[in-house]
């Protein structure tokens, strides 16, 4: 367990705060931690922005960045906010021409770094069932 | 129920979320997920009232939080519950239009465990708030008058009279005569307007007694206990009763109150209440003494009333009532001038009755009608008797009572009357009296015209028993007035009374009325009436109420008197102006005697001047005063209302009728004084126009409304504005609150700790939130908590830090200080707004109503004698449990053993005291969510909210045997022992009665089988202790 939040410290990520968060249940905040990692959002994500569905994407991409958040996940709860903020509606309630091309990229390096925290994950300790 | 945790529903799509929310509420709270705001309206339909608060993401799929919000806000069912929005950082679009949409606060994610708590909390103690102010408010007020109900007046008067025991005090009812007739005649929706209107005159007290309590009783019955202070009493129900006929000028509404002198507190509100009852009886329907004190022979006036009531019918139909003349005399030549017809009951046992015993009671019972009716018709029959003997016809007058004018047949029947026996109207002349004109004026007005048409001749009866005796003159052409001797002469001051008769018959003579003066018993007041012009009088000393053949006997070779009105109305005009200079004996007797100040004004282009006054007008404002003295009446008006009483001149010419206006005039003596100044006009003389004028001081009246407008603002400002100190050294900042605050606020500001405790002090704490900058220089918000949380005057005020720094550790931090939450700068109003109700709406003011809920609820649901709940309040409770939950419970039923032979041995005090101690055992005993009664004598009742198992419960019955026979300290006593019968709740046996009556034969079973045994219902008896 130790290897992991090591692993995720160094990573940058808030793990203090969402392990405190999680009233230091270190059971459940791995749960968690791993179905955000398979969460099928980053699949929804990354179809919205191919379809160039902007409302979809933020929906997705808004959704993402609260959980992330919660979790702790600092990089990827940083990267996914470029994404919310370019397909976020102005203070007039219109929505954003983004540029389509270029949030894909940016959507890659947020599946790079959920790569990432899968392998982190790895090092969890197999459940004694 | 008690115990179980409250449950929230959180509403996110995203489980993560979800379940982070729930284990951050799991140590307090219970959860229930919803995944959108669809599943979580079906689960808030099905399970509102289990839900402590709903936390609710904004953008899920399906339905998100906007549309979820606008659900909600269209079901007041729901207002009550609190909805927390989660939203991202920094949101504040969001956030704001959330909150507008009636959400009641927010959260941001990344979640913080403290921060959601403390926010959650805020709001459902908010939340609680709303239900025990509605709890408390049905509990202690009326909701239609908003002022206190019966019992919280009771209450509060026993809690009164209890603190000033060593004071008199007084127990004053009040009620509205016929008010059922109001509520049937206009509806109960006017019925209910005038109620509040009468509440709020009620409300007045508070303008006349610093101690005082007042409630609504029931129905159209008032109460109000003040000290006892006669003349102040008696002020107030003066202008009580003149507020309510200021209420409608259509009908008059007339009080009746009755006062009860306190001299005993120890007595019960509930007895002072139904004395003063007794007295309010007496002076029902009553129009000149409608209030009235307790004495003791009310009680014996009750009776003889009731006695009345049951022989009326049987005595009018057995001729016990018989017909009486009473002539009237002119002075003039001391010649009789008709008669007035008079009822005499001779009652076979106790003799002749007076009117005054029985006409009231009639008046009260509705059998005036028919009693009049009998008069009426006896008087027709002697008239047309003397017409068919062709003896001359003298006029026959009689009585028509205010009951009458509200028959609509009362004018047919009348002219019926004459028709039928063929007498001409105008021999028989009517009496109404005065009180029956402030009544009901309009009728009044229309049945007099209708009469007079047919030729009746209408005379007003007591005339200057009423309050607005001139006013009638003015309104009602009335042919005659009579005056009361009797009535007039009662006055302390020797010649007052014969004053007052003096100046209304030259007044009336001015008017061209006739005056009858009743109540003539001797030759001195024969001479003084005959030396002030009276023309007609009625009394003893000319003739008695006799039968009517004597009285046919007096009138044998006697012409009659002339009695006919005078032709009149409209005469004014023909005034003799003259007569104003001329210092002949009359016109000096009726400017004297008036009490009134009397002007007489000269006016021609804008110029005012005084021609005449009167010793009323140098009794009112001096003999040097200032308008008489500079011989320019404007000189002595406050300069801004000299054009207003101008107009008034101008008005009163253009018109040649009256005027009238209000000023504020100055005196010698550098007094002021407020005047209403009535003017009619007179005539004109060359050019100038001759203006009479009547002064009255208005002042007291004026100050009063004054006073209650200080009053209304004082209310105003003591329940709805809210004070708010915003302590912050940056200037900017404060502005920018107090812009957002200052509509709904009183805001208060300081620049740092010092300076905040120093406002403090000078408001006297009376602060309801403090908004603190977490930094400020000389005493910081650190120092400053501190010094709040050791002062107790103000360690219950809420605070709000303001912080620009939206790290969260320095966020918590202040709230670890002791502060209610924060806000972050730069400030959105919207959230700065919601932010600081829900900490004010869940502070200070919570911990207060809750105990003031407990004082006054409590109390009535209590036994007095042992502090547990009382019979009906645990069945109301333990039926509200039974229905709302399908939990197991047990009922337990308790008696003690022996409790006669302790009674009888130590005494009832002792036997009282075995009571309270064995109260107190149950109540330690048991959990804090169970049940604890007594059901009456020695017998207790516990109620086990969700009992864990049968064997549990018997297990702590057992134990509890035990604990009271070890509760028997004094070995030299007879132990208290007791029995202990159990129901347990299933399926077939979840009422109350049900469980009552399984626990009570259980009970009994257990009784059976010898002392200090317990028995469940359907089990043998299972245990002795040991």
């Amino acid at each position: 367990m130790n290897k992991i939040y090591d692993k995720l410290l160094n990573w940058q990520c808030d793990v203090n705060g969402a392990r405190e968060r999680f009233l230091n249940d270190d059971e459940l905040f791995l749960e968690c931690l791993n179905s955000v990692s398979n969460d099928d959002l980053f699949e929804k994500l990354y179809n919205s922005l191919k379809e160039k569905n902007v409302s979809s994407a933020f929906e997705c991409s808004h959704t993402l960045k609260g959980v992330l958040g919660n979790m702790g996940i600092t990089p990827m709860f940083k990267q996914v906010t470029i994404i919310v903020d370019a397909v976020r509606k102005d203070n007039n309630g219109k929505e954003p021409t983004p540029d389509f091309d270029e949030l894909l990229i940016q959507f890659d390096k947020l599946k790079s770094q959920n790569e990432k925290l899968k392998e982190i994950l790895k090092e969890q300790p197999q459940k004694i069932s | 129920m008690i115990g179980a945790k409250n449950k929230i529903l959180i509403v996110d799509d995203n489980s993560v979320n979800r379940k982070i929310l729930a284990k951050i509420l799991s140590d307090d709270y219970e959860s229930i997920e919803a995944e959108n705001g669809k599943e979580a309206l079906d689960i808030l339909m099905t399970h509102s009232a289990e839900l402590s608060a709903v936390m609710l993401d904004i953008i899920m799929p399906v339905m998100d939080g906007y549309e979820f919000l606008k659900k909600i806000k269209e079901n007041e069912r729901y207002n009550n519950v609190p909805i927390i929005i989660t939203t991202g950082n920094s949101d504040s679009e969001n956030e704001i239009k959330a909150l507008k949409l009636g959400a009641w606060d927010f959260v941001s994610k990344p979640y913080n465990a403290k921060i959601i708590k403390f926010r959650l909390k805020n709001a459902i103690d908010r939340s609680q708030l709303g239900i025990f102010n509605q709890l408390k408010y049905l509990a202690e007020f009326d909701t239609l008058t908003n002022i206190y109900n019966k019992s919280k007046f009771f209450m509060e008067t026993e809690r009164m009279l209890k603190k000033y025991s060593d004071e008199d005090f007084a127990f004053i009812r009040l009620d509205i005569d016929r008010f059922q007739l109001i509520n049937s005649y206009f509806g109960t929706s006017e019925g209910d307007r005038m109620l509040m209107y009468i509440a709020s005159q009620v409300m007045m007290i508070e303008t006349y007694f610093e101690k005082t309590t007042y409630g609504r009783i029931e129905s159209d019955i008032f109460g109000v206990c003040v000290p006892y202070n006669k003349k102040i009493i008696e002020e107030f129900i003066r202008s009580f009763r003149e507020s309510l006929s200021e209420y409608n000028t259509e009908y008059d509404i007339v009080p009746s109150v009755g006062i009860y002198i306190i001299k005993d507190s120890n007595k019960g509100v509930e007895t002072y209440y139904n004395k003063a009852t007794l007295a309010s009886k007496a002076v029902k329907g009553n129009y000149i003494d409608y209030f009235a004190y307790y004495n003791t022979k009310m009680s014996d006036k009750l009776k003889a009333e009731q006695e009345i009531t049951n022989e009326m019918n049987y005595a009018l139909d057995n001729g016990q009532f018989k017909i009486y003349f009473q002539a009237k005399y002119s002075l003039h030549d001391s010649k009789p001038a008709g008669c007035e017809a008079l009822v005499r009951w001779i009652h076979p046992k106790k003799g002749m009755l007076s009117p005054a015993d029985f006409i009231p009671v009639f008046e009260k019972n509705g059998f005036i009608m028919k009693l009049d009716y009998f008069v009426w018709e006896s008087a027709c029959k002697s008239i047309r008797k003397w017409m068919d003997e062709g003896k001359p016809v003298t006029p026959v007058s009689v009585n028509i009572s205010r009951v009458d004018i509200y028959n609509p047949k009362f004018v047919d029947n009348m002219i019926e009357l004459v028709e039928k026996y063929g007498i001409p109207t105008s021999s028989l002349n009517l009496e109404l009296t005065e009180s029956a004109y402030t009544d009901n004026p309009i009728v009044m007005l229309e049945t007099v015209k209708k009469l007079q048409e047919h030729g009746f001749v209408i005379m007003m009866d007591d005339f200057g028993s009423g309050y607005s005796s001139l006013n009638i003159l003015k309104d009602i052409p009335v042919d005659i007035l009579k005056i009361d001797m009797r009535f007039l002469s009662k006055t302390e001051i020797v010649g007052r009374g014969e004053n007052i008769i003096a100046s209304v018959v030259r007044m009336a003579k001015w008017l061209n009325i006739p005056v009858i003066v009743e109540g003539v018993e001797t030759k001195p007041q024969v001479d003084f009436l005959r030396s002030i012009g009276c023309e007609f009088v009625q009394g003893y000393y000319f003739a008695k109420p006799e039968p009517i053949d004597e009285y046919e006997k007096r009138m044998a070779g006697n012409s009659a008197a002339d009695l006919k009105p005078i032709e009149r109305r409209k005469e004014m005009n023909k005034f003799n102006a003259d007569s104003i200079w001329s210092t002949d004996a009359q016109m000096e007797m009726l400017f004297s005697n008036v009490l009134q100040p009397i002007l007489i004004y000269e006016f021609q282009n804008d110029r005012i001047e005084i021609l005449r006054v009167n010793g009323a007008f140098y009794e009112m404002l001096g003999y040097d005063d200032l308008a008489i003295k500079l011989d320019n009446p404007l000189s002595a008006i406050e300069p801004i209302y000299r054009a207003v009483v101008l107009n008034a001149f101008n008005s009163v010419i253009k018109t040649e009728e009256t005027a009238e206006c209000e000023y504020i005039r100055h005196l010698a003596n550098g007094k002021s004084l407020w005047i209403l100044l009535k003017l009619k006009y007179i005539n004109k003389i060359g050019e100038k126009h001759v203006i009479l004028g009547a002064l009255s001081d208005i002042t007291v009246q004026k100050q009063f409304d004054a006073e209650l407008n200080k009053r209304r603002k004082a209310i105003d400002y003591r329940t709805d504005i809210r004070t708010i100190l915003i302590v912050d050294d940056d200037e900017i900042n404060r502005v920018i609150l107090k812009e957002i605050f200052q509509n709904d606020y009183r805001v208060l500001e300081a620049t740092n700790g010092e300076d905040a405790i120093e406002i403090l002090n000078e408001n006297k704490n009376y602060v309801d939130l403090i908004l603190l900058n977490i930094i400020t220089p000389k005493m910081d918000s650190e120092e400053f908590l501190k010094y709040k949380n050791l002062n107790e005057a103000i360690v219950d005020i809420p605070v709000i830090l303001i912080t620009a720094d939206e790290n969260q550790q320095v966020q918590m931090n202040t709230l670890s200080l002791g502060a209610n939450d924060y806000i972050v700068k730069p400030f959105i109003g919207e959230v700065v707004l919601k932010r600081v109700n829900n900490v004010i709406d869940s502070g200070k003011r919570f911990s207060e109503i809750i105990k003031e809920y407990n004082d006054v609820v409590l109390r009535s649901q209590l036994d007095q004698m042992t502090g547990v709940y009382n019979r009906s309040t645990a069945e109301e409770l333990i039926k509200t449990i039974l229905k709302n939950s399908d939990n197991t419970y047990a009922m337990i039923m308790l008696d003690i053993d022996n409790f006669k032979q302790i009674n009888d041995t130590y005494g009832h005090a002792y036997g009282d005291d075995v009571l309270r101690r064995l109260a107190q055992l149950l109540h330690s005993f048991f959990r804090q969510g169970d049940i604890v009664a007594r059901m009456g004598g020695d017998e207790f009742l516990v109620f086990m909210t969700n009992a864990p198992s049968q064997k549990i419960v018997e297990l702590k019955c057992k134990e509890l045997l035990y604990e009271i026979q070890n509760s028997n300290t004094d070995k030299t006593k007879i132990f208290t022992l007791c029995s202990l019968g159990i129901a347990i709740s299933n399926d077939k046996s979840n009422t109350f009665e049900l469980l009552y009556e399984n626990a009570d034969s259980a009970l009994y079973e257990a009784k059976k089988n010898g002392k200090n045994q317990c028995s469940i219902y359907n089990n043998e008896p299972w245990v002795e202790c040991e």
